[in-house]
């Protein structure tokens, strides 16, 4: 009863009027997202698409985090896959998230392709369904485009747009909501990339986010972040062992507390 | 569909004839100038004057500093500089000649590259161009359609009389700059016929004696615009400097859907050497009110709307009679000076309902201007006369070298002052009860450009609630940088401080409101065929006595991109959130070729449009836009006779333009 009451309270400050938006990937969550312009691995087809395209042999992402806020109901596992080409980048990849009562699946695919010498697009399309016990299921298509810009070594920009068609689950608009994000990163300092970003969806203050990732070793990465609307905090680790990068992150909400996440990527080197 | 439909009617035509003149580019370097000119402001059509100057280049080998300076935004030390390097060289043969000019910075040769004409032209006479044969007559079309695709109230409501489609027509013919005929037609959304506004003219050049000579509708420029001048000027904005001293065109043939403050009749212009002499006559019937009772004329109405029958209750009532003759005269590099009387007659005497209104029905005007060199020094202004009151602006720009400017500017245009076809550089519209000083710099360094002004303003008439004075000021800094090649990074900050009469506990006071506004930008061009645009801006409104503090955001990200010469498209996406309407955020749009839109965005929700452009080889090109914005979180639109029962207003339009 006390689990079933947590998990109510934390729905009911997540999810507000929308379906949850979880986003994949242990670096990303560790940096607070803040990588909108830096995204150059495999959950960038959840993320910013456009990152798919700086990926440069086949790579497969898994990614876990078992219980959001210590509530194990709210695990949500991605997974997926991206295989580039000389026509792009191409990728696939799966989620699911919830309960027996309550269940959330994606299905994607996505495409990134570099179209100048500095610039890179991307646009993934994603079956978003939800299936709640006894009610039956619906589902939406829903299209997510973004885009990265190199100005130089150091500075890279890039943007992103969630949910561009404003497609809609129920007959309420804006239950997927449409996102825009805007990123900058810059490496001022080597092995040191500093990332900030602004989140604004309609409905709610623009967010703030803040990231740093710095690369110790070649085979080790320290990443932390943090964001305003919500307060969070984060912080992780990443370790790379030839073809294998397994990452961790923790984060912290302000009023549900912390939560742990765990990725694995696997890179074909050809 | 529609729009499809419409495309294959169009299609057809696109078989022969040869090439256009690209307005994209020059649309470009206007866009910032515009973007703060139009704020807060309606159907400005700054665009049209400038599509007519584009059209009617300037010989740079022929022009005199007065001609040059006809080029907007061109400043009195460039188009000194310009025929300076001209001498020297004795020539200027190509853009290239023309950069080599020392003491003109690049931006500003790339912003008057389009109105030049290089090398040696030919001086074809008027009296040639009308032998000639009717093949050598240029003809441009140009056609528009506007549709909302949601219904306004109005329209469900079947109020007005005509559809919600917003449809615009023009045809220019013209045979080697000498000779052009104009004819606009336009329709507003809800009235009734396609031709609801017409406007025609038929202007010559060079006859003789006769330099310029138009009749049917034309508009007259006069000194710095306190007795009269066209709709067309640019407001305070991120050009701190170059907005002043205004630079007088004179006689303008009048082709934009403006629908009432243009003349009708004729002008003429003579030209003796450094002398020319103007004098216009016309007449019009104006949209206004006029009180049964009294029978005064109670308003002049400006929005050119005729859509039931109130509004055509009002239609063409108030008759207008102009006169006016106009001297000016050059002393070369130096300087010069020129005079105007003109003289207003309307068909009935005008209501004076509080201290700013008219009375009477004649109204005259005196008004003198002058500008002369004192080294690096330029003076300019203008005083105007109307027997009851002098209105004046004076300004001194100091250009300590070219990259480091400054401009002063006093004005002063007392409350008793009107003139219904003025339009003096000011805070606000009107060119009465205002007075100011100005203080612009603008300066170019290695490190990125530095602009600035501080504008102090006072209202002496308050309100007529309140006769007392009210005073305000404004600054404004504006930061731009290119920190690599390809890329722009921009900061303005604009801060104001404005007083105005409130009603608090039932009784009047004055009630000081600030207003910040912060903006952050980054341009970035990716290749030949790609540029992005990434804008953060926020406002902030602090509280007075009668309200609360406001905040309002503004995000957006802009793309263009040009696969090939003949075709492109650009798009943005916008997110805003604001308290209310008062901490409203703008955004100016790419439109279509001579339309500004710049939307004010209030509430919660997002925006976006995409514009695609397609040129052909043969002079016809096609333009489409399709523009959306939607408050999820809001049930309807607008209110009144605008609501909209949808949280989403979408609009089409497209456009055609033809050359042969």
């Amino acid at each position: 009863m006390k689990k079933l009451v947590k998990l109510f309270y934390v729905l009911l400050l997540l999810g507000v009027e929308s379906f949850a938006q979880y986003q994949p990937g242990a670096g990303q969550i560790a940096l607070a997202h803040s990588d909108v312009s830096s995204a150059n691995d495999v959950f960038s087809l959840f993320n910013n698409p456009a990152g798919l395209a700086l990926i440069k042999s086949r790579e497969i992402g898994f990614y876990y985090s078992p219980a959001p806020f210590g509530v194990k109901e709210l695990a949500n596992a991605f997974a997926a896959y991206c295989e580039p080409t000389q026509y792009g980048s191409f990728s696939a990849g799966y989620s699911n998230y919830g309960f027996e009562l309550y269940k959330e699946n994606k299905f994607a695919v996505g495409y990134g392709r570099k179209i100048a010498n500095n610039f890179f697009i991307g646009f993934s399309s994603v079956y978003h369904s939800i299936a709640i016990k006894n009610y039956g299921s619906k589902g939406a298509i829903v299209f997510n485009i973004g885009a990265i810009a190199k100005l130089n070594d150091q500075i890279g920009l890039g943007f992103a747009v969630n949910n561009v068609t404003r497609s809609t689950i129920t007959n309420e608009s804006n239950d997927i909501p449409t996102v825009i994000w805007f990123g900058i990163d810059l490496i001022f300092v080597k092995d040191i990339v500093f990332s900030a970003a602004v989140k604004k969806e309609i409905g709610f203050n623009p967010s703030i986010r803040l990231g740093t990732e710095y690369s110790i070793l070649d085979f080790l990465k320290f990443r932390i972040g943090a964001s305003n609307e919500p307060n969070t905090y984060s912080a992780g680790i990443g370790i790379i062992y030839q073809f294998v990068q397994v990452d961790y992150a923790f984060f912290s909400h302000p009023d549900l507390g912390l939560t742990h996440q765990f990725g694995l990527i696997i890179r074909f080197t050809k | 569909m529609k729009f499809f439909f419409l495309l294959s009617i169009f299609f057809p035509f696109a078989l022969t004839l040869h090439s256009q003149v690209d307005t994209t580019t020059l649309q470009n370097n206007l866009y910032d100038v515009l973007e703060d000119a139009t704020t807060d402001k309606e159907g400005i059509e700054y665009y049209d004057l400038i599509e007519y100057l584009m059209q009617n280049k300037i010989a740079v080998n022929r022009a005199s500093i007065a001609e040059l300076m006809r080029i907007p935004n061109i400043d009195r030390q460039s188009a000194t500089a310009i025929i300076r390097h001209r001498n020297l060289l004795g020539g200027i043969k190509n853009e290239n000649d023309l950069r080599s000019a020392e003491g003109v910075s690049v931006e500003l040769i790339d912003r008057i590259i389009p109105f030049l004409i290089f090398g040696d032209v030919k001086d074809v006479s008027f009296f040639d161009s009308i032998k000639k044969s009717f093949e050598t007559i240029d003809f441009t079309l140009r056609s528009r359609g506007l549709y909302d695709l949601q219904q306004d109230q109005a329209f469900k409501d079947g109020k007005y009389y005509g559809s919600s489609w917003k449809i615009y027509n023009r045809l220019v013919a013209s045979k080697d700059k000498n000779i052009r005929v104009g004819v606009l037609t336009e329709k507003d959304p809800g009235e009734k016929s396609l031709n609801d506004f017409t406007t025609f003219h038929f202007y010559a050049r060079d006859i003789g004696l006769i330099k310029s000579f138009v009749a049917g509708d034309f508009l007259f420029e006069f000194g710095q615009g306190l007795a009269l001048w066209s709709r067309y000027s640019v407001g305070k904005g991120i050009e701190t400097v170059q907005i002043l001293p205004r630079n007088a065109k004179g006689i303008i043939p009048y082709l934009s859907s403006d629908e009432n403050l243009f003349l009708r009749g004729a002008a003429v212009q003579f030209g003796f050497n450094n002398l020319n002499f103007y004098t216009f006559y016309s007449v019009r019937n104006l949209d206004g009110s006029i009180d049964q009772s009294t029978n005064q004329i109670t308003s002049i109405r400006l929005d050119g709307l005729h859509r039931d029958s109130s509004e055509v209750a009002h239609q063409r009532i108030v008759n207008e009679k102009l006169f006016g003759v106009s001297l000016d005269y050059t002393f070369g590099e130096i300087g010069g000076i020129g005079f105007l009387y003109s003289t207003s007659l309307y068909c009935n005497e005008f209501e004076k309902q509080t201290l700013l209104n008219p009375s009477g029905n004649r109204f005259d005007y005196f008004a003198g201007d002058y500008n002369f060199s004192f080294g690096n020094i330029y003076f300019s202004g203008e005083a105007a006369y109307n027997k009851i009151s002098l209105a004046t602006i004076n300004s001194a720009e100091i250009a300590v070298d070219k990259d480091f400017s400054l401009l002063f500017s006093y004005r002063n245009y007392p409350y008793d002052y009107w003139s219904l076809h003025s339009n003096g550089f000011g805070e606000k519209d009107g060119t009465q009860n205002e007075s100011g000083f100005y203080s612009g710099l603008k300066w170019r360094t290695s490190y990125g450009n530095f602009y600035f002004y501080y504008d102090q303003f006072k209202y002496p008439i308050g309100s007529d609630k309140l006769p007392l004075a009210i005073k305000g000021n404004e600054f404004l800094i504006y930061y731009s940088v290119k920190p690599f090649r390809d890329a722009e990074f921009r900061l303005r900050y604009t801060n104001q401080l404005k007083e105005s009469v409130a009603a608090l506990n039932g009784e009047y006071g004055v009630v000081s409101k600030r207003n910040d506004n912060f903006r952050t930008e980054l341009l970035y061009k990716l290749s030949k065929f790609l540029q992005m645009r990434s804008r953060i801006e926020f406002v902030k409104i602090y509280p007075t006595a009668i309200s609360e503090s406001e905040k309002g955001l503004l995000i957006f990200q802009d793309v263009k991109y040009e696969p090939t010469a003949s075709l492109s498209f650009s798009g943005r996406i916008v997110f805003f959130q604001t308290d209310s309407y008062d901490s409203r955020v703008y955004e100016f749009e790419n439109d279509l070729t001579g339309v500004m839109t710049n939307p004010a965005l209030y509430g919660d929700g997002m925006r976006w449009y995409l514009v695609a452009r397609y040129n052909t080889s043969f002079g016809l090109s096609l333009a489409m836009k399709y523009s959306e914005l939607i408050k999820p979180n809001e049930r309807a639109l607008g209110s009144g006779d605008t609501l909209i029962n949808s949280n989403v207003d979408n609009r089409l339009s497209f456009q055609l333009d033809f050359q042969f």
